[in-house]
């Protein structure tokens, strides 16, 4: 009795070991099946590939993306009827799965095994388990669409159709609160405009900030929108207020990634939005950019990304009178990066050159900068950034033919705190060297934020 | 006289069976070079061939279940493969690679792959190696499933000594002067940066660490992904091939599912499911 007693507290542990182990055999075992059976697709053997995935089926029964590639080649070998058992091994055996609607890769998967296996049942003229496939296959968001429309056809007498996955979209939201302390507020952000002027005045500032990105793969391609305003205020101790209202409106649509090396496209239009209050002088600003960003990937990991965004802008400050300091008009800026992994660190350098032919003659510029970063993991979760910006900006048509050299350098350190916030401690400091006095600035930025992912 | 046929004969069957396809390559993409020329997809391997791979990577297949993933800028080396006594050995002078090999149900770890440092033998498993080209940087030994050995050289008794204190995995063997440790699923095992280097090997290994599953899939994905079936849009138009790609996770959240109950006792087996209280035979 005691030995039964140790056998049945025993058991189920070594049970569930082996179980566990079995499991992850099955896995290696499927993966090689599928790699001989990629290999003998790639070389046109499907006799060889069906061969390997019915032999693997005798002593693997569960594994349903084996069932469902050898219902779709003895589909495509003309044999309809005989793919039937196959699409619906496929369909009971990822039916086996709990995740089978959770996870999104099994939902797409358990959707187009009840498709393929609703196309068999009409094959052998079973319309109405037929029907029943396809109410089933609705509720996959990548066949709703196909399964909708093959219900009518269904009704209709029509054969169903290809599958055709639709693809549903994916909102992401984000959500920032940081605190801050600047030593030289700026009149003008520079974040709006290239040029800028001190206003001498130190400020602690709080920052409020939204993203709200939707994602939906389209056109063989990936569309994202993207919608972040951001609210800026500085409590200035000498009563100033310089109060940065802005929106950042973004929609893209680009290529999909290479697999292994190629290049990605991406078709770019922004439009910003600033709302400024300096000092009590108030401006507003739009910007609109058009472009295209390529970004080749290479084998061993190293990207090369080139952008062209020329855009046109609109600038309107309360007090505009001198047509030589009218900011509206065209510009244009050019880039090229190069990314690195190296073991220790990840590391971006590149140049650019930007172009700005606005209607004021004195803020017509050409820049030529070059930009450094690199970013690693530290200790207790942390990671690290550091970047760095070097640029020359020529006034070649202001009467006092200024030329600034701007520097920037960043540090920031951010970690996970929880799986939803995100903390960044950020260290910025900034100087514009230049031969004209009032354009001289420097100072220093300590920012604190806390991001929430919803 | 009769002597002299036999001979004759067995060294025609050592020599064909030294020269025989004992595997081929798959899926080459990039620039994979097999002794020194540009090969492609279907090429077959003999003993002794040597594939290296610069900016590319390759797959290898050895009989009917086992596979080797190379990952870019490798240099990898058949010496031996038998099916029936399920026995292989390969060379990896330098580069990441990935090997499933099907347990046939023997014990014995008869496929060996050799590093710079040290052997890895293995039997019916899943296994990652990384031997970085510059040999004063360690090598890393993971199992991803099943068992596996690593056999490094000879360290001095006390060293040994140490490093069994250190770590249950390992042991050594006085008698040949190699010192083992074993390997489970999800240990991982770094050996020194240099084992011939004096110095090193007074320190014996570092150890065996567990990973996580995370980080074993990242491994498995640096060096080539898990094939997985694309449900393309043309998988039943007439004609057209079903098609298999490498395709990344679609950038779709998961949704709440319908309720739905699969219940196998239900009319005898599986073949009805429960959709939102409703039974719909399948």
């Amino acid at each position: 009795m005691i030995l039964g007693v140790f056998l049945f507290l025993y058991c189920p542990n070594g049970s569930t070991a082996e179980s566990k182990e079995s499991m992850e055999r099955l896995k290696t075992n499927r993966e090689i099946t599928i790699t001989y059976v990629n290999h003998y697709l790639s070389l046109g053997n499907k006799a060889k590939a069906e061969s390997i995935l019915k032999g693997h089926l005798t002593v693997d029964v569960d594994d349903y993306e084996a069932s469902h590639l050898l219902g779709l080649l003895t589909w495509e070998g003309g044999q309809k009827e005989l793919a039937n058992p196959y699409f619906k091994a496929a369909c009971k055996q990822i039916y086996l799965n709990p995740k089978h609607f959770l996870e999104p890769e099994l939902e797409r998967m358990t959707g187009a095994y009840l498709y393929h296996y609703a196309q068999s049942l009409q094959a052998i003229g079973n319309t109405e388990k037929s029907k029943t496939a396809l109410k089933l296959a609705k509720y996959s968001r990548y066949v709703s669409e196909a399964a909708s429309v093959g219900l009518k056809n269904l009704d209709a007498g029509v054969p169903l159709s290809p599958l055709e996955f639709s693809e549903p979209g994916l909102f992401n939201m984000l959500a920032s609160f940081g605190v801050g302390y600047d030593s030289n507020v700026l009149l003008l952000s520079e974040d709006t405009l290239a040029v800028s002027a001190q206003s001498q005045t130190e400020s602690l500032s709080s920052l409020m900030s939204a993203s709200l990105t939707y994602l939906k793969p389209m056109w063989d391609g990936l569309f994202s929108a993207n919608f972040s305003p951001s609210f800026q205020y500085y409590a200035s101790t000498n009563a100033q207020t310089f109060n940065t209202l802005s929106t950042h409106v973004e929609a893209s649509w680009s290529t999909p990634p290479p697999q292994d090396s190629g290049w990605k496209h991406e078709w770019v239009s922004q439009f910003d939005l600033t709302f400024l209050n300096s000092d009590g002088l108030e401006f507003y600003q739009w910007i609109k950019t058009l472009g295209y960003e390529g970004q080749n990937h290479y084998w061993n990991g190293d990207d090369l990304k080139v952008a062209v965004l020329p855009r046109y802008q609109k600038t309107t400050f309360d007090e505009t009178s001198d047509p030589d300091i009218e900011r509206t008009g065209l510009g244009a800026k050019l880039s090229a990066d190069y990314s690195k992994v190296f073991s220790w660190v990840s590391a971006t350098g590149g140049l650019y050159y930007d172009r700005s032919q606005v209607k004021g003659k004195g803020y017509r510029t050409h820049q030529l900068g070059t930009v450094i970063e690199g970013t690693r993991s530290l200790p207790y979760q942390l990671s690290g950034n550091v970047s760095f910006d070097f640029s020359k900006v020529w006034y070649l048509e202001a009467d006092d033919l200024r030329i600034d050299t701007p520097m920037k350098a960043n540090l920031s350190v951010s970690r996970m705190v929880t799986k939803k916030i995100q903390g960044t401690f950020e260290y910025q400091w900034k100087k514009n060297f230049s031969n004209t006095v009032d354009a001289q600035y420097a100072k220093h930025t300590i920012t604190l934020t806390g991001t929430y992912e919803f | 006289m009769n002597f002299n046929i036999i001979v004759c004969v067995f060294f025609s069957i050592y020599s064909l069976n030294s020269f025989a396809d004992i595997g081929e390559i798959s899926n080459a993409r990039g620039e994979v070079m097999l002794n020194g020329k540009a090969s492609k997809t279907g090429d077959k391997l003999k003993p002794g061939d040597q594939i290296q791979t610069k900016e590319g990577k390759c797959t290898l297949l050895f009989g009917k279940g086992s596979v080797v993933h190379l990952d870019q800028n490798s240099n990898f080396t058949v010496k031996s493969f038998e099916e029936q006594k399920q026995s292989a050995e390969f060379d990896l002078k330098f580069g990441k690679m990935r090997a499933l090999i099907q347990n046939k149900g023997s014990n014995a770890k008869n496929f060996r792959f050799k590093t710079r440092g040290a052997t890895m033998g293995v039997r019916g498993t899943h296994v990652y190696i990384d031997s970085p080209f510059d040999s004063n940087q360690p090598e890393t030994f993971l199992t991803i499933e099943g068992v596996a050995g690593i056999t490094l050289p000879a360290v001095s008794t006390n060293a040994s000594a140490a490093s069994t204190q250190r770590n249950s995995n390992q042991s050594s063997d006085s008698s040949s002067g190699t010192q083992e440790v074993e390997l489970k699923a999800a240990q991982s095992f770094q050996s020194s940066s240099d084992s011939k280097n004096a110095e090193n090997t007074q320190q014996g290994p570092r150890g065996v660490v567990t990973v996580s599953t995370d980080q074993m899939n990242q491994l498995a994905a640096s060096v080539a992904q898990s094939p997985k079936l694309a449900l393309v849009a043309s998988d039943l138009k007439s004609g057209a091939p079903p098609r298999i790609e490498i395709r990344d996770k679609p950038p779709i959240a998961p949704i709440k599912p319908p309720e739905i109950n699969f219940d196998p006792l239900l009319e005898g087996g599986v073949k009805a499911i429960e959709v939102n209280g409703e039974i719909i035979g399948l």
